[in-house]
């Protein structure tokens, strides 16, 4: 008769009971040990001899000769965990904290393996089957977990891994496709990577579909790329790429467009006493060109609001050298990346008039702009006060969509 | 980060000036075509370089792409004909395609019925590692297993997007100083002559 439960509650394979009992259970006594095939598992085992039994049964560190399985002892339970979350995991975390590629320390947060046996540590790389105790199931001889013991970092390229591998019941256990489960994960773990990094890679599924949207996503980048040297060398075919370090002070704008979506905390940085303006454009505008003595921003504020409020400060032609910007000391702090160019001298003047005239273009007539600009190209020094009177620069909902097309349409006349 | 774009961004401008200065062909001189040319070997030297000098410590410095690009330019500029060299490998491209088209078709004649699902999955994502191997610097150079090319291809995304951000940020700011330039030029020299 078949005994009702399965042995799933002992830890002893039914493999390897079988198979320590097919000699047991000939000699014992045959009313024990009913049928084979799985069922008989239990039954089997009250035939054994007790010693045996225990042995079997107990998670044991150090298998009795009589199993005449592989040597190795197997760990009494799972230690370690699985291959497959543990280096996607890693390889989150690494990505997470720096852009870092799977680091190579990846089984070191896995708790240390029990000892290995002799033998499966001097064996080659991915060796040491060895047989697990904790497969439940029916005693079929596929029920087996093979484990390997991990001796080393997942490292790539340089020296050989251990890796720690379980293979999944049904499934060959010799080294070789063990080794080629580990290399098949591990590139599984990457593609899931990869996925999340190139956008609309995750509603795909399949691997030569997402080769295909990263290939697309690469080409496109580099196709960008091109387009925006294209435009870099289509814009200033006067300019000469040497005075591009006044350009250099567009470093805090960029930078600030990095750190902080608007450029605000520039603003609060560089101008408080100007008070937060709503215009982002026109402070970047202004520190663009921005003159001054570059350790001290709040210097020049406070020359701004000294001359009253909408003059701007008056610039020099003092810095004679062109790359003022110290190219190798570290860009850190933006404020040492600003610097004054004399070429750029009339620019930085038009870009200090649109400044200044950006908040008032709107109220502005055409007449005050032509005496506006007589008296500029008279004393190119000093900007006048305006015919409106000085005034703080307002507030200016968008000066940068405004002032160049009313530019355009002030001096169109 | 955004330390590697300021890196990158640095060492585009010195590698420009370098261009310029010491090159015999100023900018103004040179066609749309070759400042294109320049300007975009300068950037991919540059975000070589800030790659390599950025995570040089770093535990992910064991990128190969940047080598690759490096030695790309360095062998570009030493020989001094990238157009030579850019249509040897459009060549070796095309003959590469022809010949696997050929193969392919001797395939199909044979085999048609033998031509099992997980062959032909397998054979796509075949091919598109070697494209892929094609589309990243270094990639078909070395003789890299898949794992370390997905690695390759992750880190030069990354890359790749902070350069587009650098020169697009670059080239706005460039736009827009030259516009003033154009303005300021059409607004006070005209009055100056009467």
């Amino acid at each position: 008769m078949r005994h009702a439960s399965p042995p799933q509650e002992l830890p002893a394979a039914g493999g390897e009971i079988q198979a320590a009992l097919a000699p047991a259970t000939a000699s014992s006594a045959r009313a024990g040990a009913r049928g084979g095939g799985g069922g008989g598992s239990f039954t089997a085992l009250l035939g054994l001899p007790t010693s045996q039994a225990i042995e079997l049964l107990l998670p044991r560190t150090a298998p009795p000769p009589a199993l005449a399985l592989a040597p190795a002892p197997a760990p009494a339970a799972a230690p370690a965990p699985a291959f497959p979350s543990d280096p996607h995991l890693v390889d989150r975390a690494a990505r997470f904290s720096t852009f870092a590629p799977p680091s190579p320390s990846s089984p070191s947060p896995a708790p240390p393996p029990p000892p290995p046996p002799a033998a499966a540590a001097n064996a080659g790389k991915r060796k040491a089957d060895t047989v697990d105790r904790a497969s439940k199931g029916k005693a079929a001889k596929k029920g087996k977990t093979a484990e390997e013991k991990p001796a080393g970092g997942d490292g790539d390229d340089e020296k050989p891994a251990y890796v720690h591998v379980r293979a999944r019941r049904g499934q060959a256990t010799d080294s070789h496709s063990l080794a080629e489960r580990a290399r098949r994960e591990k590139i599984n773990a990457r593609m899931e990577l990869l996925k999340e990094l190139v956008p609309g890679c995750s509603k795909v599924s399949g691997t030569a579909l997402v080769l295909d949207e990263i290939i697309n996503h690469v080409q496109s980048l580099q196709r960008q790329v091109e387009y925006l040297s294209m435009r870099l060398a289509a814009v200033n075919p006067r300019v000469d790429f040497g005075g591009l370090d006044s350009f250099l002070t567009t470093e805090c704008g960029r930078i600030a467009g990095f750190n902080c979506k608007n450029g605000i905390d520039l603003e609060q940085v560089t101008w408080p006493e100007m008070g937060v303006h709503g215009a982002r454009q026109l402070m970047q505008l202004q520190q663009q060109f921005w003159h001054g003595d570059l350790a001290h921003p709040h210097q020049v504020a406070s020359q701004w609001e000294k001359r009253g409020d909408g003059h701007p400060p008056v610039f020099s032609n003092s810095n004679p050298s062109l790359f003022g910007y110290d190219l190798t000391s570290s860009g850190k702090s933006f404020t040492q990346s600003y610097i004054f160019l004399t070429e750029f001298s009339c620019l930085s003047l038009t870009s200090h008039i649109s400044a200044w005239l950006g908040p008032r273009l709107l109220s502005l007539t055409l007449s005050c702009q032509h005496s506006l600009e007589k008296k500029m190209c008279t004393d190119r020094r000093t900007l006048p006060v305006g015919a409106d009177g000085p005034n703080p620069i307002n507030a200016c909902p968008e000066p940068e969509t405004i002032s160049p097309p009313s530019f355009c349409l002030g001096l169109a006349a | 980060m955004a330390a590697f774009k300021q890196d990158l961004f640095r060492n585009l401008l010195l590698g420009l000036r370098a261009r310029t200065t010491e090159a015999a062909c100023p900018f103004d001189a040179m066609s749309l075509q070759e400042r294109k040319r320049a300007i975009k070997c300068s950037a991919d030297v540059a975000m070589a370089a800030a790659r390599r000098g950025v995570a040089g410590a770093a535990i992910g410095g064991r990128a190969r792409w940047p080598k690759a690009i490096l030695a790309a330019a360095a062998a570009s500029s030493s020989s001094h004909s990238p157009g030579g060299t850019c249509k040897v490998r459009k060549s070796a491209c095309c003959k590469r395609r022809v010949a696997r088209r050929r193969v392919d078709a001797k395939r199909t004649i044979r085999g048609y019925a033998a031509a099992a699902s997980c062959d032909v999955a397998r054979r796509l994502v075949r091919r598109r590692t070697m494209a892929l191997r094609k589309v990243i610097p270094g990639g078909s150079a070395a003789a890299m297993d898949e794992a370390a090319l997905l690695r390759e291809t992750m880190d030069y995304v990354v890359h790749l997007r902070a350069q587009v951000d650098v020169l697009r940020a670059v080239s706005a700011a460039v736009q827009r100083s030259t516009f003033l330039g154009y303005i300021f030029v059409l607004h006070f020299v005209d009055p100056m002559k009467d």
